[in-house]
C-alpha cells in the first residue's frame, strides 16, 4: 500500500514538474509547481518522514510559491510567455536530458521496489543538525544574514 | 578545524556583518568603517598565523593544515588591501559600509573554502564566498553593472545548481559526503561518475575553465573593478585550493585516467584566454581574459597530478595569483577612478602622469606575464616543471608558447603607458589623499617580489601536503 | 482503524453541519451588537434563514466570467474547503482524534498556508481587476502573518516540547494552561489567526467598500458557498487549535472519567473564540494595506522573536 502511494505521488510530482516548465501560462506553471511540491511532501509522508513532508509543504507550498506568484503577477506575464527557443539548443538539451534520464533509470531500476519506511520526526532531524552538522548549519545562518544585507542594500539603493 | 582559525573566520564574518548595522546606528564616517574592518583583518590574520596551536574541533568538516594557514594568510592580506582600495574608490557612496562588509564576509567564505574537507562544507563555504559578491557586482547600480550582476547571478546559480545536483547524486548512491566516497566509487558506478562530472562542471564555472569561461570577462568588465579584483583573484584562488583537495584525495584512482582530460581543458583554456585577450580594446577585458588564461596555467599543474611538484605548482600559482591579479585589477580601479581610463587609448601616457602608480601596475603586469624576480615567474616554473616531470612535455611547451604569447598584450599596455603622449588632459577625480592609495598596492608588490625570491613557505607547505596525500 | 475512520467521518460531518448555524449566529450577534434584530423573517427569529440561504445558493446560476482562466477558476474554491477539512482532521476534539499525528500542529500550519491559494487563484483567474487586487492583497497578507504566527507557535512548542496536540494538552494538565506561561504568544497567535481567516480588521482581500467583493466578486452559486464553507471551517479549526494550545483543550473537571465531557469542554472553549471573531468584526474598522503590513513586520515579528527568549527561559525553568 505504502509503495503504491510512494510511486503514485512520485509520478504525480514528476508530471506536474514537467507541466510547470512546459506550461505557456506562468501562473498555471506556478500552480503546477505547487502541486509538484505538495505531492513531493506526500512522498515524504509515505516513507515515514512526516516532519520533512510538512516542512516541504509549508516552506515551498506556503512561502516560496506565494512569493513566486506574487512577483509574477506584478510583472508583465505575457512577455515571458512569448520567449522563442532556438532549435539547436533545444535539440542539445533534449539529447543531454534523455541521456541523463536513461542513466538515472538504469541505476534506479537496480534499487527499485525497496521502499523502507522509517519514522522520522523533528527530533531525528534536529539531532544531526545541531550536533554533527552544527558548524555548516551555523555558516548557513551567516549566509542568510548576507542575503538579508544584500536585499536591504539593493532595495534602499533606489531611494 | 583549529579553534584559532575558526575564531579568525568568525571575527572576519561578524565584523563584516555588523559593519552596516554599526553604520545605521552611529552614522560612522567612511574612514571609521575602513578602520574598524582593518582591525578585524589584523586580528584574524594574527589568529590565522597562530592557528597551528590550540585545540581542534569538528574535524570531519574543515581541516586546518599548512596549506590552509599559508593561503589563508595570503588571501587575508590581499583582501585587506582590496578593502582599502575599494573603500578609497567608493568612499563617497552612502553604502560603502555594506560593500566593505560584503567583502569581508566573502573573504571569510574563501577562508572556509580552502579548509573544506567534505562536500557539505565545500558547498556551504563556496556559497558563503559567492553570496556577498552577488550584491557587490550589482553595487555600482548603473546599466553595465545591472547586466553584469544578472549574468553573474544566473551563472552562479547554475554553477551551484550543477554542483548540488552532483553532490545529491553522490549522496544518494553512496550515503556519504566525503571526497573519498566520490573517488572510491568513481569507476564502479556510472551515476557516481556522473556526479563527478557535475561537481567538476560546478568548479569549472567558478574557475572560468574552458567550456564555462564565457561569463567571466563580461562580468569582470561590467562591474566595478574593485569587485572584479575579489572575483578574479581571491575567489578563484580559493576555488583552486578546494579543487586541489577534491582531486588529490582521488589521487590513487584517477591519476593517469583523468590527467588527459585536465590537460585538454588546461590547453584549451589558456589558449582561448590568451587569444581573446589579444583582441580586446579595453584594459579590463584584457585583464579578464588573462585571468581565464591563468586558470589554464593552474590546470596544467592539475593535469600533472601524478608528481609531487604539481602540488607546489598549484599552491605557488594560487599564492602568486591572489596578489598579482587582485593588484592588477585594483590598479585599474585607481586609474579608472582618478583618470577615467578604460580603453587602451585612454592609457596613453598615463605612466608619465602617475609615475608611482604606473610603476606598480607594471610590476603586476610583468608578474602576470612571468618575468623574474616576481612570484609569477617562479609559479610558472613550478607548473611547467610538473608537466615535464609527469611526461607531458607537449603541455609544458604549449604553456611556454602561451606565456610568450601573452607577453605581447602586457607589453602593449606598458608601451601605451610609457611611450605614447598623454591624451587625457585632466583627472576626473583628484582627491587630496591620493598618495595614500599607493600604500596597499605597494604592499602587494612587496609580497609578490618576496614570494618570488623566498621559496621556503610555499614549498614547505606543499611538501607537507604531498606527504599527507601520499605522493 | 475503524475508530479513526468514524472519527474522521464525525469531524467532517460536524464541520459541514456546523457552518450554517454559525452563519446565522454571526448575523444575529452582529445585529444585536449594532442594535438591530438581524434576520427575523424566515422562521421564528429567522432561525431557518441558513436553510433559505442554502436553497438559494444551490439553485443560483453558476457563472464563469468571460476571459476567465477556467481551470483555475473552477479549482480555486476547492483549495479553501479541502485545506480546511484536512486541517480539521488532525485536531483532536476530546477523545475524537481522526489522524493522530506527531507533527499535528505543523500540519495545521501547512494547511493554512495552502488555503491562501484559494483566494489568490480566485483573484487571478476571475479576469476582474478588483479580484486581481484582492488576490495580490491575499498573497501579501500571507507573507505578513505567516512569520509571526510561526514564531509564536515556535515559542509554545519550545515550552511544550512537542508538536503533538495530545502531548501538548497532557503537558497543560500537569503544569497549567499555556496562557499562564505564554500570554504574548497567545496574543500574537490570536491576531494572526484573525488575519489568517480574513476576518475584520484584516479582511483586506474582501474589502467590500474598496474592492466590491474582493476575490469572490465573480463567484456565484455553490462555488461562492465553497469559499464560505472554507472560511468558517477555518474559524472553527483555529479556535479549536488556540484552545488546545493555550486553554488546556479538552482538559477540565471530570474530563478524565467521562471522556464525552472532554469533547464538550473543548467545543465550549472553542466557541468563545468563534464568538470573538464576530465581536471583533462588529468592533474594529479595517486596517489599511500598508498599516497591516507594517504592524505585522515591524511590531509582531520582533515581538514574537523576543518571545522565543522568554519561552526558552521558561522551558529551562519548568522542564
Amino acid at each position: 500500500m505504502k509503495e503504491i502511494l510512494f510511486y503514485l505521488f512520485g509520478v504525480i510530482s514528476a508530471v506536474l514538474a514537467l507541466l510547470s516548465v512546459t506550461s505557456k501560462n506562468v501562473i498555471k506553471g506556478g500552480v503546477a509547481l505547487l502541486g509538484s511540491f505538495i505531492s513531493l511532501g506526500a512522498v515524504y509522508f509515505t516513507v515515514g518522514a512526516e516532519f520533512v513532508g510538512i516542512i516541504q509543504v509549508i516552506v515551498y507550498g506556503g512561502a516560496i510559491i506565494v512569493l513566486y506568484l506574487f512577483a509574477l503577477l506584478t510583472m508583465d506575464v505575457k512577455k515571458i510567455a512569448e520567449e522563442k527557443v532556438r532549435g539547436s539548443s533545444a535539440a542539445a538539451g533534449a539529447f543531454l536530458s534523455i541521456l541523463l534520464m536513461i542513466l538515472l533509470l538504469l541505476e534506479a531500476s537496480k534499487i527499485a521496489g525497496k521502499v523502507k519506511p522509517a519514522v522520522s520526526g523533528a527530533k531525528e532531524l534536529a539531532l544531526p543538525l545541531f550536533f554533527k552538522y552544527l558548524l555548516p548549519f551555523e555558516i548557513v545562518s551567516i549566509l542568510l544574514l548576507v542575503a538579508t544585507i544584500g536585499a536591504v542594500a539593493i532595495a534602499r539603493r533606489e531611494e | 578545524m583549529n579553534v584559532n582559525f575558526l575564531a579568525a573566520i568568525m571575527i572576519l564574518a561578524l565584523t563584516g556583518a555588523f559593519l552596516p548595522v554599526i553604520n545605521r546606528l552611529f552614522r560612522i564616517s567612511g574612514i571609521m568603517g575602513a578602520l574598524i574592518s582593518s582591525v578585524g583583518y589584523v586580528i584574524s590574520a594574527f589568529l590565522v598565523l597562530i592557528s597551528d596551536s590550540g585545540r581542534s574541533l569538528l574535524n570531519s568538516f574543515f581541516t586546518t593544515d599548512d596549506v590552509t594557514r599559508l593561503i589563508g594568510f595570503l588571501i587575508l592580506v590581499a583582501s585587506w588591501m582590496t578593502m582599502l582600495v575599494v573603500y578609497w574608490v567608493t568612499q563617497r557612496d552612502k553604502f560603502v559600509n555594506e560593500l566593505i562588509g560584503s567583502l569581508m564576509i566573502a573573504t571569510a567564505g574563501a577562508l572556509l573554502l580552502i579548509s573544506a574537507e567534505n562536500f557539505v562544507s565545500l558547498v556551504i563555504a563556496m556559497e558563503l564566498m559567492t553570496m556577498p559578491t552577488y550584491l557587490m557586482v550589482l553595487f555600482a547600480f548603473d546599466e553595465r553593472s545591472f547586466e553584469a550582476g544578472v549574468k553573474y547571478f544566473f551563472n552562479g546559480a547554475l554553477a551551484v545548481g550543477t554542483m548540488l545536483f552532483g553532490i545529491s547524486l553522490l549522496y544518494g548512491m553512496t550515503g556519504e559526503f566525503s571526497f573519498a566516497a566520490l573517488v572510491q566509487n568513481l569507476f564502479k558506478d556510472p551515476l557516481v561518475a556522473l556526479a563527478g562530472v557535475f561537481i567538476l562542471a560546478g568548479f569549472g564555472f567558478k574557475l572560468t575553465a574552458f567550456p564555462f569561461h564565457f561569463w567571466g570577462p563580461d562580468v569582470y568588465d561590467g562591474t566595478c573593478p574593485g569587485v572584479a579584483a575579489l572575483l578574479t583573484g581571491i575567489s578563484k584562488s580559493a576555488a583552486f585550493i578546494a579543487l586541489m583537495r577534491v582531486v588529490y584525495e582521488a589521487l590513487p584512482v584517477i591519476s593517469g585516467k583523468f590527467a588527459f582530460i585536465f590537460a585538454l581543458i588546461a590547453a584549451v583554456t589558456m589558449t582561448v584566454g590568451n587569444l581573446l585577450a589579444l583582441a580586446q580594446k579595453r584594459v579590463s577585458r584584457i585583464l579578464a581574459y588573462s585571468s581565464v588564461a591563468h586558470a589554464g596555467y593552474t590546470l596544467i599543474a592539475f593535469a600533472a597530478l601524478s608528481v609531487p611538484v604539481s602540488i607546489t605548482g598549484i599552491l605557488y600559482h594560487s599564492a602568486a595569483y591572489v596578489f598579482m591579479k587582485t593588484a592588477a585589477f585594483l590598479s585599474f580601479a585607481v586609474f579608472l577612478y582618478v583618470w577615467g581610463a578604460r580603453t587602451m587609448d585612454d592609457y596613453k601616457g598615463l605612466g608619465k602622469r602617475e609615475p608611482l602608480l604606473g610603476a606598480l601596475f607594471l610590476i603586476f603586469l610583468f608578474s602576470l606575464a612571468g618575468v623574474p624576480p616576481m612570484a609569477g615567474f617562479i609559479s610558472k616554473v613550478f607548473v611547467f616543471t610538473a608537466a615535464v616531470d609527469a611526461g607531458m612535455t607537449w603541455l609544458a611547451l604549449l604553456g611556454l608558447l602561451n606565456s610568450a604569447f601573452s607577453v605581447a598584450y602586457y607589453i602593449w599596455i606598458a608601451k601605451q603607458m610609457y611611450l605614447e603622449e598623454p591624451v587625457i588632459e585632466s583627472p576626473i577625480n583628484n582627491p587630496f589623499d591620493k598618495k595614500f592609495i599607493v600604500i596597499p598596492l605597494a604592499v602587494m608588490a612587496v609580497f609578490l617580489v618576496v614570494l618570488g625570491i623566498w621559496l621556503g613557505p610555499v614549498v614547505d607547505a606543499s611538501t607537507v601536503y604531498a606527504s599527507k596525500v601520499g605522493l | 482503524m475503524t475508530e479513526n475512520f468514524l472519527s474522521l467521518l464525525f469531524i467532517v460531518v460536524l464541520m459541514l453541519v456546523a457552518v450554517p448555524p454559525i452563519t446565522y449566529l454571526e448575523r444575529k450577534v452582529l445585529g444585536h451588537m449594532q442594535q438591530r434584530p438581524g434576520p427575523m423573517v424566515v422562521g421564528p427569529h429567522g432561525i431557518l434563514q441558513p436553510i433559505a440561504d442554502a436553497v438559494k445558493l444551490i439553485f443560483k446560476e453558476d457563472v464563469v466570467p468571460k476571459g476567465a482562466d477556467k481551470f483555475l477558476f473552477i479549482i480555486a474554491p476547492s483549495f479553501s474547503v479541502f485545506a480546511a477539512l484536512l486541517a480539521a482532521s488532525v485536531v483532536p476534539i476530546g477523545f475524537i482524534n481522526a489522524v493522530p499525528m506527531k507533527s499535528g500542529l505543523l500540519f495545521v500550519m501547512a494547511m493554512s498556508a495552502i488555503s491562501i491559494y484559494a483566494l489568490f487563484l480566485a483573484g487571478y483567474s476571475s479576469n476582474d481587476k478588483y479580484s486581481f487586487l484582492a488576490g495580490m492583497r491575499a498573497a501579501a497578507q500571507v507573507l505578513g502573518f505567516e512569520l509571526p504566527m510561526g514564531f509564536a507557535l515556535m515559542a509554545v512548542v519550545i515550552l511544550f516540547g512537542s508538536f503533538d496536540f495530545n502531548e501538548i494538552i497532557k503537558w497543560q494538565q500537569q503544569h497549567g494552561w499555556g496562557i499562564l506561561y505564554q500570554p504574548i504568544a497567545f496574543l500574537i497567535f490570536l491576531v494572526m489567526m484573525i488575519a489568517e481567516i480574513n476576518r475584520p480588521p484584516f479582511d483586506l482581500p474582501e474589502g467590500e467598500s474598496e474592492l466590491v467583493g474582493g476575490f469572490h466578486t465573480e463567484y456565484s452559486g455553490m462555488r461562492f458557498a465553497a469559499f464560505f464553507f472554507g472560511e468558517y471551517i477555518n474559524i472553527i479549526v483555529l479556535s479549536l487549535v488556540i484552545t488546545a494550545l493555550f486553554f488546556g483543550g479538552w482538559s477540565g473537571p471530570f474530563a478524565e472519567k467521562f471522556p464525552i465531557l472532554g469533547v464538550i469542554y473543548h467545543l465550549l472553549k472553542a466557541s468563545f473564540f468563534i464568538f470573538l471573531a464576530f465581536w471583533l468584526r462588529a468592533t474594529f474598522p479595517r486596517y489599511r494595506f500598508d498599516q497591516m503590513l507594517s504592524i505585522m513586520w515591524k511590531v509582531f515579528l520582533p515581538l514574537s522573536i523576543l518571545n522565543l527568549l522568554i519561552a526558552a527561559g521558561e522551558a529551562l525553568l519548568v522542564g
